[in-house]
């Protein structure tokens, strides 16, 4: 942004409004309330849902909490939908996943961003062009290559075609603008290596960026759905997402059991969040400001 | 001559130290490799599918020039689902873009419980993206779902959200706004904040009301946050798959059939590779357009 | 001088990058390599529905119990077709697949394995299964039994109503009047239907029972016949119960939930039901009564309605390493152990056997629900080979009745010229 103001940075004493004074800040939080309402209503009915029992689920009008609540929903679901493995599934995949893309993807920005040769700008440009292409253009080759190459219904299909990516790049060497060529130089003369400088120079510099990409594409990598689709045959290889879809699929009158099933997938995760919210929030702005 | 058009940097990777073009080359080398074999590869790859009369499980494949290209400029069904994709896309965007604007143009003033509105308003964000599309499903039941029900105990007819062909693809809409709600107004927050207030001061004195204030000030100056939510929400909108394969499966006849299940659809449910890659290239060039027309509308506000 | 570095250092780069990339591609087989001979054979048998999976595990762990070596792992994934192509194309499929409509067209196109003739020859086959008929499924799959249409009915809302429950209706007459009786409303509209039609294949009983079909064969040819008289007539029976009569909510959950949970008293199935509604719906269950389906006149003439031989277990072709094994199994399963399999799985969905020892066996006589399915299978029509996309033909048809409010034949004509089009796209050629 253009006119940063010590405004940005200190809490707002005054805020922005016209004539009417404070006295209609009790409109907005009426029209506030409304909306968290609706907002947290899903995730209650959910739950809530997932505590009845089966001849609860369906009733004329609606209870809106159990009338006999019971745990057996979460001890089928845990059964039928192997949650455990699949948590730890999508864990390990989508912190993996979004580390070696990160970790890969910095090393190009970094030499886009702070190395000058011949043709540059030309890679450069060529690699961001390849963020336009939508992914429906080349799964279906992408799929027969993975075939090809003895990757089908392993993760590595998940992991090799993600090892870069062009946003990962462009955010990276955005970033290294704002890094001193100073910095580098003085490694330089001080003899140390360019590996050494990149990893231990540049990389503790770049801890904004690269907390933003993980936080991002952690968040993508989990509710990744038509990649895993295709590509993940064996059950005990699913990750939440598909795991999810498919528990439905098998267990559609179970309204019970489908709801124990959704809590437990989002809840956890919920939680984990929370504790990063100030990081997520953060990172969004860094993207959305830049 | 690449770098006449400005393409090139001046130095040969020759002239660098040996050390740097080293590093340089070990880095690039595999970046460079994998951007070909990954994503550059696929597409000539796709284009030579799409030529084809090519079915999974087929041992041989057909080489038919466009005729796949001619097949699907014929079929309705195909240009629905662009057309659907629009409708979702745009009704998304727009629709989350304007509705997150006056949330956070709410939010802004208030001081106590901020945070928490804030963080209610981002929980779908933070959670399992088809949990959430299957506590929705359920909430939405034509006869039992929470709403319904509540529709009927104040006397409104009930609504078949998802079996309507006129409702199915507001409803899938809907969905959309709400999670992605808490994401826009994070960012349109952080815009807000970074408006002098002096703005707002001089405005007031001259007599402004809020609404003036909203017009004349607010907008303008979040011109270009509001572009980069609106450009990234229409890129991430048009190749909406998980909530129609889970939540209608494309029906009621084809009103929330979008381009992208359509090209899963023909691809690995129907095993006609050829066709879908086909679909894929005129979704492409669509794509590539809307991005052409995104770049001329943003470039004067949002620099890459 | 300088030019000619930057070439050998770039020939390095790519030669490190080429090392690289063929470093992660073949590390990727090597983790899933099994050694032939010394690692076990490891099978993996898909279907969907857990219950009746759960049959076929019992047989297939007895099975890997009484030998070394082998291993097998019997999975319900209800997405099992979306995933089939592209696992087969990538050689990661299943062994074995229990088998539905998509049988007819997967043999055509030569995916599936054929049973080696010394464990199944056809003497075998004319004995166990003397009423099938070998050419129509081949030594690919053997049916486990065929399945009927039955009224389901809720015995204690007829009573509650003042009907008797020992006279199930036979007559659509006596049908509307049952449903009528039983439906139960409120402001809100219906909260109880009398009846919800089944999701797949509605109205092809009707449609049958009236001596139409929804498609003529007699050429050679499959030709759609959804817009004859027949076909209107018995859709739009079908549609009045919602459109006329408003004993059924089409907003209601899906038939067998729906009259698992008591939200409807009846509904016209095929026998499956039976077994979907034991194991899902336990309290419902000792509530209900089976018959034969309500027709015109009360009396089949010329049919009750459709069957549909039900098919046990095909493999696939593609893992050589793993025929030995295949075949192994499905000799244990269909030869050794089979009888007791497939009474089980007969008696769960209530599908009439066909293997010779159970066609006699008294058992057959004690259990209800058998006991019907034989009486009525004589006069039930089977197509074979209805393709999946049929399916939603059908589905269409009625949503653009029911929701859009077009008129029966309009509907019928659109139901007509799509599934010409699938029988043109060459799918349901065995269509009877």
């Amino acid at each position: 942004m253009q006119n940063v103001t010590a405004a940005d940075l200190t809490p707002r004493r005054v805020a922005p409004m016209g004539r009417g004074g404070t006295l209609s800040l009790s409109f907005n939080y009426l029209v506030l309330t409304l909306g968290a309402i609706t907002m947290l209503a899903p995730f209650l009915w959910m739950i809530s849902t997932a505590f009845k029992p089966q001849s609860e689920w369906i009733t004329f009008p609606p209870a809106l909490l159990p009338q006999d609540p019971t745990w057996a929903n979460f001890v089928t679901a845990i059964e039928r939908l192997d949650i455990y493995r699949l948590y730890g599934n999508t864990l390990f995949i989508a912190i993996t996943k979004s580390a070696l893309n990160i970790y890969v993807s910095s090393l190009a920005g970094y030499v886009f961003g702070k190395f000058d040769f011949r043709y540059k700008d030309f890679l450069f440009y060529l690699i961001l062009a390849t963020w336009i292409i939508p992914f429906e253009v080349y799964m279906i080759p992408l799929y027969l290559m993975v075939v090809q190459q003895g990757m089908a219904d392993s993760w590595w299909a998940l992991f090799i075609p993600e090892m870069s990516s062009a946003y990962a790049i462009f955010m990276f060497r955005q970033f290294m603008f704002t890094i001193p060529n100073a910095l580098i130089d003085a490694g330089r003369i001080d003899g140390a290596s360019e590996w050494y400088i990149w990893h231990r120079l540049v990389l503790p510099l770049s801890v904004p960026v690269l907390a933003t990409l993980s936080v991002f594409y952690f968040m993508w990598n989990y509710n990744d759905f038509m990649w895993p689709l295709i590509v993940l045959v064996s059950p005990k290889k699913y990750v939440l997402s598909i795991g999810l879809a498919d528990f439905l699929g098998e267990n559609g009158s179970f309204h019970g059991l489908i709801m124990a099933g959704a809590t437990m997938a989002s809840i956890p995760i919920m939680v984990v969040f929370l504790f990063l919210q100030r990081h997520i929030t953060q990172g969004i702005v860094l993207t959305g400001m830049k | 001559m690449l770098a006449r058009l400005g393409l090139g940097g001046r130095v040969p990777l020759s002239g660098l130290q040996k050390t740097q073009r080293n590093f340089v080359l070990t880095v690039l080398i595999p970046t460079m490799a994998f951007f070909a074999l990954y994503r550059i590869f696929p597409v000539g790859y796709a284009f030579f599918i799409s030529l084809h009369d090519w079915r999974l499980l087929r041992d041989d494949q057909f080489f038919i020039g466009v005729n796949n290209y001619q097949t699907i400029v014929q079929d309705p069904i195909f240009w629905r689902s662009i057309g659907n994709a629009f409708y979702y896309t745009l009704g998304a965007t727009l629709g989350g873009v304007t509705l997150s604007l006056i949330l956070t143009l709410l939010i802004n003033p208030i001081r106590s419980g901020s945070l928490v509105f804030r963080l209610i308003y981002f929980l779908p964000q933070m959670t399992s993206g088809v949990a959430v599309l299957l506590a929705w499903n359920w909430l939405l039941q034509p006869r039992f779902g929470l709403i319904n029900q509540a529709l009927v105990s104040v006397g409104l007819e009930r609504i078949n959200f998802l079996g309507s062909t006129t409702l199915a693809m507001p409803t899938l809409i809907m969905m959309a706004i709400w999670g992605g709600l808490g994401f826009t107004m994070v960012i349109l927050l952080a815009g807000l904040r970074g408006i002098p207030l002096e703005y707002y001061e001089s405005a007031r004195i001259d007599g402004g009301t809020r609404w003036h204030l909203a017009r004349w000030i607010t907008i303008p100056l979040m011109k270009p946050v509001l572009t980069f939510v609106v450009v990234t929400g229409i890129i991430g909108g048009f190749n909406v798959f998980g909530v129609i394969y889970i939540l209608t499966g494309g029906g009621p006849l084809n009103a929330t059939m979008t381009i992208s299940y359509y090209i899963f659809q023909n691809a690995f449910q129907r095993r006609f590779v050829g066709l879908a890659s086909a679909m894929a290239f005129v979704m492409f060039a669509i794509v590539l357009l809307m991005t052409v027309a995104q770049l001329r509308i943003t470039r004067e506000n949002w620099e890459i | 001088m300088a030019e000619k570095v930057g070439r050998r250092a770039f020939l390095q780069g790519l030669g490190m990058a080429g090392a690289g990339l063929a470093l992660a591609a073949c590390a990727v087989p090597a983790t899933n390599t099994e050694e032939p001979g010394a690692a076990p054979i490891h099978l993996t048998l898909w279907g969907w529905w857990q219950p009746r999976m759960d049959v076929y595990d019992g047989v297939a762990q007895q099975w890997a119990e009484q030998r070394d070596g082998y291993t097998i792992e019997v999975l319900a994934i209800s997405s099992r077709m979306e995933k089939i192509a592209s696992a087969l194309e990538a050689n990661t499929h299943p062994d074995l697949f229990k088998m539905g409509e998509e049988f007819f067209p997967m043999r055509r196109e030569g995916l599936l394995l054929e049973f080696p003739e010394e464990i199944f020859p056809a003497s075998w086959y004319e004995e166990t299964y003397p009423t099938v008929d070998w050419d129509v499924y081949g030594r690919y799959v053997i049916p486990t039994g065929v399945s009927s249409t039955l009224l389901v009915y809720n015995r204690t809302m007829f009573e509650e109503v003042g009907l008797d429950p020992d006279v199930p209706p036979v007559s659509w007459d006596d049908f509307l009047v049952a449903a009528e009786a039983t439906t139960t409303r409120d402001a809100g509209g219906i909260t109880r239907c009398g009846v919800v039609p089944a999701d797949e294949w509605r109205a092809y009983n009707q449609v049958l029972q009236l001596g139409g079909n929804v498609v003529d064969a007699s050429s050679g040819q499959v030709q759609a016949t959804f817009d004859s008289e027949e076909s209107i007539a018995g859709f739009k029976y079908i549609a009045d119960l919602n459109l006329v009569h408003d004993v059924w909510d089409k907003d209601f959950p899906w038939n067998g939930e729906a009259v698992g949970t008591g939200l409807a008293c009846m509904t016209e199935e095929q026998a499956w039901i039976v077994g979907e509604l034991r194991a899902t719906f336990p309290d419902i269950y000792p509530h209900l009564g089976f018959a034969p389906p309500p027709t015109p006149a009360g009396a089949p003439d010329p049919l009750y309605g459709y069957k549909s031989t039900v098919l046990s277990v095909s493999a696939f072709k593609g893992k050589e390493e793993h025929y030995d094994a295949v075949y192994d199994f499905l000799k244990y399963l269909y030869v050794d152990a089979g009888t007791e399999a497939y009474w089980a799985l007969a008696q769960m969905i209530s599908i009439a056997p066909v293997r010779a020892e159970l066609l006699s066996d008294p058992r057959l006589q004690e259990d209800a629900g058998l006991a019907l399915a034989a009486q009525v299978l004589a006069l039930e029509h089977d197509p074979v080979e209805p393709p999946p996309e049929l399916g939603r033909v059908y589905g269409d048809a009625f949503f653009r009745m029911l929701n859009e409010g077009m008129a029966a034949e309009e509907a019928m004509a659109m139901a007509n010229q799509e599934a010409q089009l699938l029988f043109d796209q060459g799918l349901g050629a065995e269509m009877v």
